[in-house]
This record gives C-alpha cells, structure tokens and sequence, in this order.
C-alpha cells in the first residue's frame, strides 16, 4: 500500500466514524437543535473527510475539483437546511411553555 | 459476498421497507418525506442497474418534484380537518387492485424468456443512423420520438388539469422571506441553470437530456418560489403560455414538416439531424421547466403588468 493509500484510506475510515457518530445522535439525542447539531457533524466533517479521502484515492484533479464542489454544495444545503428546520421549530416549542 | 452485492441486498431490503412505511404513514407530510427517501434509493438502485438516464430521471422527479408538490398539498390540508377515512369495502377494492397490478407486472416480468437479448442490440444496431449517438437519447427523440411527443402532450394536459382544479396561486408568500433561504437559493439558482444547460447538451452523447434538464431548472423556480426570491416570469401569463406550449408545437411541426417532406412522420432529414434534435430538446426542456414550474406556482395571476392572452 502506498502512503497516498493508506492516508486515503484513514480518511475514509474517518469520515464513516462521523456518519456512525452522526446517525446515533440524531436517534438518541432528545431534541431537535441537538439532533441537528448531530446531523451537521456528519454532513460538514463526515463528508468533507470522505470527499478528501476519495479526492486522494481517485488521482485526478478534474475529479477531485468535481468532489469539492459536491462538499461546498452540501456544505451551503446542510447549513441552510439546519437553521430552517430550527427556526420552523422555535415557534412550537415558545407555544408548548405557554 | 463482495460489497457491491451487499450494497445491491441492502438496497433490495430497504426499497419495499420504505414504500410500506409511505403507505402505513398516518401523517401525510411524513408519507411525504418517505417517499423522497424512496426516490433517493430509487436512484441509486438505478445507478446500481446501469441506468443512469433512469437515475437522474428518479433523483429529479421522484425524490425532488414530488416531494415538494406531495409536501405542498399536505401543508395545504389544514390540521384540524376531520381525516375521513374510506370505508372498509373501498379499501379492500383499492388493496385487490394493486395486488393485481402488482401481480400482473410481476407475471410479466417472470414471463420473459431466460436469455433473450431484449431491444439492446436491436437499439445498438439502429444507433448509427439515429440523429443522437447516446443510445438513451436516441431512443427517446428519434427511434421512438413518438413516445416523447405524448408524453409532452401529457404533461400539458396535466398542468391544465392542476390550473382547472386549484386555480390562481396566492398573490404573494405568506411569510416575509427568510434571509438565509433567500441568500442560499440566489447562490444555488445560477448553479441549477449550469447542470441543466449541461445536462442538455450532453444529453445527445452521454446520459441526460432535455426530461432531467427541465426538471432540474423547474425545480430552480420551485426554489425561488419557495424562498420569496421574486420570479419576473411569474406574472407574465403569455411568456408562461408560450414556454409551456413551445416544446410540443416545435416537436409537432418536425413531426409536420417530416410528413410534408414524404418521409415518416418525426423521421428526421440525413443533413442536420444532431442540430433539430438539439433544438427540439431545447424546447422540450424549456416547456418541461415552465410546466415543472407552474405545477407549483399554480396558474400565473392576471393583475397589475400582467399580459393577458
């Protein structure tokens, strides 16, 4: 194994443990914000560190940049996404401490 | 076992599992959202068979489009509003009915003959006269461009039906807009315009075409719907028209001029076939986009700078 391999392969072992991480927080985590704070780990980290770990493993730069802008897209989606789900969540929870 | 067949196990698992969950789901918008998660392992079930015409297809339509429109319509249906159920005798009729379409699909499906080459070869020996060199796309617009034009044909009809039945679109959002969607949707929007001129032009020779191009820039003004982006296209009921009728009208007059011109209907001329069908598929992915669109926004308002027919 050549050392671009095997640090590909750290990374790619890596970003599974954020998915791992991901997933059990958003099935155990008691509430939304802590959920999403869960999910976004594996969404910027998880896929970041996978993106890297394939962008090594594919040795090509046109790939590679394709990867990147796959992570930046997510990147921008799973942050907006976050803060609407959030912000739709908020009024709800003012209403049950009436 | 390698991962490939694990990862094909998983998905043959997880596929009927969630159309289960759609179906059971006693809230809508949760049936709703299990059904995007059905269309994205659709997707790649389809990307798992080789098919990755049929996957974007899947991606754009069956998790994006109708996700949003199933979510829309549920949001519509107001909470408190009595959920009556259908009688016992209507659902055991709706249940034998897709037993038997589900039985029929599968009895055809086991009745194909072992072996057999089914219309691949037949397509690959075809694609050296057809006008486009991606079997998919040749298929679609040439060899069997009839299939295509009712289908346009179809979707038109099934945006009129949409405006006849849920009539104007409000005038305006109903919240103000919220910065962070709008701010994402404004960068996102000149990004979805990218992939669907690509999508179209590599649809002659790779997978694509002008179906997953249009879906993917209706679902860019879905997007701009939805974020209170303004839409300058919104008000203006003839642009609106024109877009949605000018991929049929297009394909209708090739179809015509064919005809006039004594050869086959929609049998395209030796000389600059690559270039109406590019044509052609631009104007379908126009109307598919316009019509994807409108599916939404519901009919364009006539009202202040509104250019009525």
């Amino acid at each position: 194994m050549t050392s671009a391999e095997a640090i590909s392969l750290a990374l790619l072992v890596a970003a599974c443990l954020f998915f791992l991480s991901g997933t059990v927080g958003l099935l155990r985590f008691p509430d939304l914000p802590s959920r999403l704070h869960a999910l976004a780990k594996a969404d910027n980290l998880g896929l970041g560190l996978a993106v890297a770990g394939l962008a090594l493993a594919s040795g090509s730069l046109a790939i590679a940049l394709k990867l990147l802008v796959v992570w930046l897209l997510a990147l921008a989606a799973s942050a907006a996404n976050a803060y609407l789900m959030a912000g739709t969540a908020r009024p709800a929870r003012r209403a049950e401490r009436r | 076992m390698s991962p490939g067949t694990l990862l094909d196990l998983l998905l043959a698992a997880a596929l009927p599992v969630l159309a289960l969950v759609a179906v059971l789901a006693r809230d809508l918008r949760r049936a709703a959202v299990v059904l995007v998660s059905l269309g994205l392992l659709a997707a790649l079930a389809w990307i798992r068979l080789d098919a990755p015409d049929v996957a974007l297809a899947e991606a754009a339509i069956g998790a994006g489009l109708t996700g949003v429109l199933f979510l829309d319509a549920a949001g519509r249906i107001p909470k408190a509003a009595p959920r009556r159920r259908a009688g016992l005798a209507a659902r055991l009729a709706g249940a034998a009915l897709c037993a038997a379409a589900a039985a029929t699909f599968a009895s055809a499906v086991l009745s194909l003959p072992a072996g057999a080459e089914g219309l691949g070869p037949a397509v690959e020996r075809a694609l050296p006269e057809a006008a486009a060199t991606h079997a998919v796309t040749a298929v679609l617009l040439d060899l069997r461009g009839w299939d295509t034009l009712l289908e346009i044909a179809v979707l038109l009809v099934a945006l009129l039906g949409v405006w006849a039945a849920a009539g104007a679109g409000p005038d305006a959002p109903a919240a103000p807009p919220e910065p962070v969607l709008a701010w994402t949707v404004r960068v996102l929007v000149p990004l979805v315009v990218l992939v669907s001129g690509l999508l179209l032009w590599t649809g002659a020779r790779a997978p694509g075409g002008a179906f997953q191009a249009g879906v993917v820039l209706g679902g860019g003004g879905i997007l701009m719907a939805v974020a209170g982006v303004p839409r300058p296209w919104a008000r203006r009921a003839g642009l609106v028209r024109a877009g949605m009728g000018v991929g049929l009208a297009l394909f209708l007059a090739a179809g015509a001029a064919a005809l006039l011109a004594g050869r086959a209907l929609l049998e395209y001329p030796a000389a600059g076939a690559g270039a109406l069908l590019l044509a052609i598929e631009a104007a379908l992915t126009v109307s598919i986009a316009v019509v994807v669109d409108a599916l939404f926004d519901g009919r364009p308002r006539l009202g202040a700078g509104a250019e009525g027919p």
